[in-house]
């Protein structure tokens, strides 16, 4: 698809560089034998792997059908590489707070400082890079409703923008909406005969039927999603970059300011902790040699040891003081991805949705009697999904009420509804929130929230066989009205699956049913 | 259920142990300015960030359902089982960073028994956790078919077949599920499991070196490279045993159907059935592993009333029942329309909200009495205009009035 192309192709070209680059450095430590260089390598080795995470998940999100093995299609794999790259993050900076952690106590001195600058500045560039390629996606946000925000990249911009102001009209006009389109799919039929609706420029984009239109929307739909793929690979990349600006500084002050031990000429290094030596003589010595020794290279004459001593041991302080630095920072940016990744895959409901408002707006609605089992969930980017069981009157009406559902869903921005209608047999308020049909009594805990509405074992329709259903039932319910009720229901269901047809005598039955269970409860 | 409370106070009990461990050995690798010490207790720490997001994930999986999340928190095991084996995968990223560095620049072990003797004591500590967590799997495993044995003979004294039958054989399914470790359990267990086997490599790397001292001068021989190559085969190991952990949960989350159910024969199931038509839009997927959620739309014909529309129900609930979903939601559409019983008769508002739909383009699945048609946009539009005029009846005309014959074009 169009709109991922730009995001695969710059994150194969990230991956190019920074994996030239890793190769790079792996020499010149070998060849320099710098062990510093060899570990800056493997932050490297770490973008990379955060790319080819982040590119196998936009891989997989591109295949939006349903599949057998995935009824909702891959469009979640962006979102759990989001996560993925996340974790690894943390993780990783866990990881630096503990080598910091351990710089602290045994300072290491770097050796051949001017090497690492070059291939630090080197590496700082490749990031930097990197950091223009993926900025667009640095402070996006997750689902946008009806409002369709700019999208990163030009070419994407424009088609966002054409998108824009279809669906603003589209929104706003959503109630002349439902009553001017037929339901299903000859919406573009119907655009097209409306020559003077405000909808005309959209209809045009539509009528063409699948291909651009489907590009629009799948562009934005999908933008929304692969945003959290790489805001991952951008703060990965940026921790790189930190890492990198760290190394240059840490290796620049080291040149300039650090005195080295010289080979030859006897000298001790106080910085580094060793068991022999006593701390606070050391100070002394260090502290009474500061100022005579500044710049100078030779040792000798002006001391009162006859022992050199390298140079301010601050310096050997900065990198892990710098690195705990860079740790906070990327701790804080990479919360609110860690957060947002967490909250889609737990299945929550999107932050932009108040459910009970949207529960009670829904009972609202004319022909909605009471609403259970409702839940929403979001998919990846804009895509919310919802389920409801709604209690109606009657099915001769349903389908109506079904349409008033369906377009107060889409005014939420959620436009992939599953409605279950039960039908009232009794007007009773007091029931009118519990659940007519659910599964048996004992798969309670294997339904998707456990028990949350009590299921009514003898309101489960028979069917020919169910009767030792039923008795299980009752064994579980374990009251002796119960029973009863339950085999009456039953007759009565048996005998209306042999005559149909019969109204009154049978709607009587079904009223002394339920009153017998409210009573029983 | 009682294996929940077992699972947590398990997991506080290692959690206690290893932090317990872990000041014992920072402060004795500070006192005693051994950095091996130090780096070991850092492994603990890490086992310990991993036992308090299991612990997490197992208190807060319990919440039911509330108006932030309409499925309650029954994720949070699985996704913590993920970020533990993410964090995992990063660990053993830098433990083999750092064993690459050893092999380009071999040190010795510079006092190999105190080294010896806390490897020692950590891999006591690992072994124990492991213990911990494997015993209660056997004895709950146990303890579990007794109970479905005990239904069993229920079953046989009624003399009912059927659904105490069905009880019994769900409870069995029950048994062989738990025989595999619920999902947090198993990601804090390779954690522990990586601990352990990386005090295994500093005891023979140490014994190593106690056994055959070196002068302190003389160059790094053969012994200096087991180190890290054992550690390199460590980690080769962990990430194989953290394979099919990764497989599981990623399977979960991105919402894949469950592994042991084939969608299109429950599917082919339910389109069999009298009263439907056609079924769309199906979708199954799992919350937690054993909790599996579906929703699908089921074409009627017109003449549904309340009680078929019922029985139907209890008829969809029995196909799903038996596959092992428990939570469906059945819309119905009752339209009769001949054409295109595989198109939805109650999609959302316009075309434009097909993308925004859960699956844009989903390819129609076998519908008992049609055959599988894949549309385009133009064709669906003539069918659906001729054929829906029957849920039109109730809907304002005027539009439609307006709009005289070119609809018909299309």
């Amino acid at each position: 698809m169009a709109a991922c192309e730009p995001n695969r192709a710059r994150l194969l070209c990230m991956l190019s560089l920074t994996f030239g680059f890793f190769v790079v450095e792996v020499v010149v430590s070998r060849m320099t034998s710098s062990l510093s260089m060899l570990s800056d390598s493997f932050h490297m080795l770490s973008d990379v792997i955060a790319l080819v995470v982040a590119l196998v998940a936009a891989r997989f999100a591109q295949r939006t059908t349903a599949t057998d093995k995935n009824t909702f299609g891959w469009i979640r794999a962006e979102v759990m590489g989001a996560l993925v790259n996340a974790v690894f993050l943390t993780a990783l900076c866990f990881t630096v707070v503990l080598e910091a952690v351990e710089r602290f106590t045994e300072p290491h001195e770097i050796e051949s400082p001017l090497v690492v600058v070059a291939v630090g500045a080197l590496g700082l560039a490749v990031n930097l890079l990197g950091l223009c390629m993926f900025r667009g996606h640095a402070h996006g946000g997750g689902g946008h409703g009806h409002s369709h925000g700019g999208s990163g990249g030009g070419k994407k911009g424009k088609k966002g923008s054409k998108t824009t102001t279809c669906n603003n009209t589209n929104s706003s006009t959503a109630e002349e909406e439902t009553n001017n389109l037929v339901p299903g799919y000859s919406t573009s039929a119907e655009r097209r005969g409306r020559t003077d609706s405000p909808h005309g420029g959209c209809a045009d984009v539509q009528i063409n039927g699948s291909a651009p239109y489907d590009d629009l929307e799948q562009d934005h739909s999908h933008d929304s999603a692969s945003q959290l793929n790489m805001r991952g690979v951008f703060l990965h990349v940026l921790g790189d970059a930190l890492g990198s600006v760290i190394v240059v500084i840490n290796a620049i002050i080291f040149t300039f300011v650090w005195q080295p031990c010289e080979p030859g000429i006897p000298c001790i290094n106080p910085c580094v902790n060793s068991h022999c030596t006593d701390h606070q003589h050391i100070n002394h010595t260090v502290v009474g040699l500061q100022d005579g020794d500044h710049g100078n290279h030779s040792s000798s004459g002006v001391m009162p040891a006859q022992l050199a001593t390298a140079g301010p041991c601050w310096v050997l302080y900065l990198d892990p003081t710098l690195c705990v630095i860079m740790v906070c920072i990327l701790l804080y940016t990479t919360y609110p991805l860690l957060k947002e990744s967490a909250l889609i895959l737990l299945q929550t409901v999107p932050k932009q949705i108040d459910m009970h408002s949207l529960n009670s707006r829904l009972q609202e609605l004319e022909g909605v009697l009471a609403v259970h089992e409702l839940h929403i969930w979001q998919l990846a980017g804009s895509r919310i999904i919802a389920t409801a069981h709604i209690k109606c009157h009657d099915p001769a009406t349903y389908m109506d009420v079904a349409k008033r559902i369906k377009a107060f869903f889409h005014d939420e921005g959620i436009h992939a509804t599953t409605i279950q209608p039960e039908f009232v047999t009794v007007n009773s308020e007091s029931r009118a929130s519990l659940c007519e049909l659910s599964c048996r009594t004992q798969c309670a805990t294997k339904q998707c929230c456990g028990s949350a509405d009590g299921p009514k074992p003898a309101e489960i329709a028979a069917v020919a066989g169910q009767k030792a259903i039923a008795a299980g039932n009752a064994a579980v319910a374990s009251t002796s009205a119960m029973l009863e009720v339950i085999n009456e229901s039953l007759e009565n269901a048996v005998r209306e699956q042999e005559g149909k047809g019969q109204g009154a005598p049978r709607a009587e039955q079904d009223v002394v049913i339920t009153r017998e269970v409210e009573s029983s409860l | 259920m009682g294996r929940y409370t077992g699972k947590t106070c398990r997991l506080i009990f290692m959690l206690v142990i290893t932090v317990v461990f872990f000041v014992a050995e920072i402060v004795a690798g500070y006192a005693g300015n051994s950095i091996a010490l130090v780096s070991d207790s850092f492994n603990m720490l890490s086992d310990m960030v991993s036992l308090c997001v299991g612990l997490l994930s197992a208190r807060l999986s319990r919440r039911r359902g509330s108006a932030r999340c309409s499925y309650g928190l029954a994720r949070v095991e699985v996704v913590g089982a993920l970020s533990n084996a993410v964090f995992l995968a990063a660990l053993l990223f830098s433990i083999s960073a750092e064993a690459i560095k050893r092999l380009t620049r071999p040190e010795r072990i510079d006092d190999p028994f105190l080294v010896l003797v806390v490897g020692s004591l950590g891999l006591a500590v690992n072994v124990v956790g492991l213990f911990i967590f494997q015993d209660c799997r056997w004895m709950c495993g146990r303890a579990r078919r007794a109970a479905g044995e005990k239904s069993e003979e229920k079953t046989v004294m009624n003399g009912e077949a059927g659904p105490l039958a069905h009880q019994a054989e769900s409870q069995q399914k029950d048994t062989n599920q738990s025989d595999g470790q619920p999902l947090n359990i198993r990601g804090v267990l390779l954690h522990v499991l990586n601990d352990a086997l990386g005090s295994v490599v500093v005891v023979v790397a140490s014994v190593l070196f106690y056994v055959w001292p070196d002068d302190a001068n003389a160059p790094c021989n053969w012994k200096c490279y087991v180190d890290p190559s054992l550690t390199l085969v460590m980690v080769a190991i962990i990430l194989i045993s953290a394979a099919p952990l990764m497989k599981e949960t990623t399977s979960i989350l991105l919402q894949m159907s469950p592994p042991d159910l084939t969608v299109a024969t429950i599917l082919e199931d339910v389109s069999r059935l009298a009263a439907v038509v056609s079924v769309h839009e199906v979708h199954v997927w799992e919350l937690v592993k054993d909790r599996n959620v579906a929703t699908l739309h089921v074409k009627v014909n017109s003449e549904f009333g309340k009680s078929e529309l019922r029985s139907l129900y209890a008829q969809i609930r029995e196909v799903f029942h038996k596959a092992g979903i428990h939570s469906v939601t059945i819309q119905v559409e009752i339209s009769d329309d001949e054409l295109d019983g595989s198109l939805c008769s109650n999609p959302c508002m316009s075309t434009g909200c097909l993308k925004l739909s859960c699956c844009p383009t989903e390819p129609t699945f076998a519908s008992g009495n049609k055959g599988n048609q894949s549309h385009s946009l133009g064709e669906v539009s003539v069918d659906m205009v001729d054929g829906t005029k029957n849920v039109l009846r109730e809907r304002d005309t005027k539009q439609l009035k307006g709009k005289p014959t070119e609809t018909t074009k299309f």
